[in-house]
């Protein structure tokens, strides 16, 4: 079990890079002219979604980090259904890496097709712990 | 003051209903504020992040609203794993009640009767959720 536990604990500590980073993509992508063009409400909307987005990857880590040892030990009914939820959210947000986001943002780019595929595998590593979790 | 523990898991399902009803008066968001025009403009995959956004936000509110029609029972009695579980869920309505006062001035998007009450209603319901799931995780047990 020891394994999963640091599977797990491994996810959370991934979640919370992925919240902070979250947090600053207009920075980060140089994304702050366009967003200033979006009209007020808009805006307002865009930069709510993005912080609870943050904050909720956040609380997903605190609660994996602190009930890893119940997640990975299993037979605990809110704990698989938890392991089981965030199985499926991250699953579908693979999913999502390929289907949804066009190749042209980071193909023959090698330092975007690193990331694209970092955090593909990331979020794919993710699914398959708490699935482990979930199904025991 | 404690809740008897059957009312307790009533008002937890019904609280599951809600957040799915809340879902519901979600979904009408896009198209009052018409998005699709508004995002025209920006970069694609600004544009495509924006509505990542909203997926993600729909998937945490089903699960809130399934964990709590299904497990209503084990959040009710409170074991450690179901209060931290309500303390998240108090946070995340918690912080959309302030974003509800504080951020968002819908006043000019209210325009007839109806529109207003679906706005009241869902300010009433954030308050309802937060108590509520505030209770589940720091209420005491009988």
């Amino acid at each position: 079990m020891m394994s999963l536990e640091f599977a797990l604990k491994s996810a959370a500590a991934g979640q919370v890079v992925i919240a902070v980073l979250g947090s600053c993509i207009p920075r980060l992508l140089d994304w702050r002219e366009d967003v200033a063009r979006m009209p007020l409400l808009v805006r307002e909307v865009f930069f709510i979604h993005m912080w609870f987005v943050s904050f909720t990857l956040g609380i997903f880590a605190v609660l994996t980090w602190r009930f890893a040892p119940v997640l990975a030990a299993g037979g605990n009914e809110l704990g698989r259904w938890f392991a089981g939820a965030l199985a499926v959210f991250w699953g579908v947000r693979c999913v999502m890496q390929w289907a949804h986001y066009s190749s042209s943002h980071w193909r023959g780019n090698p330092g975007r097709t690193a990331i694209h595929w970092a955090l593909f595998l990331g979020y794919g590593a993710w699914a398959v712990a708490y699935a482990a979790a979930a199904g025991h | 003051m404690t809740i008897d523990p059957k009312t307790l898991e009533l008002l937890v399902r019904a609280a599951g209903a809600g957040q799915l009803g809340i879902l519901v008066a979600s979904a009408l968001v896009p198209r009052v504020l018409d998005w699709r025009t508004a995002l025209a403009p920006l970069p694609p995959q600004l544009r495509r992040l924006f509505w990542v956004y909203g997926v993600f936000i729909v998937l945490t509110i089903t699960g809130f609203g399934l964990l709590t029609i299904f497990h209503a029972r084990a959040l009710a009695e409170g074991e450690p794993l179901a209060r931290g579980l309500a303390g998240f869920i108090c946070v995340f309505w918690g912080a959309r009640l302030m974003v509800q006062f504080f951020v968002f001035d819908a006043r000019p998007f209210l325009t007839n009767a109806w529109l207003r009450l679906g706005y009241h209603t869902l300010t009433a319901a954030f308050v309802a959720l937060s108590l509520l799931f505030g209770w589940l995780a720091l209420g005491p047990r009988g």
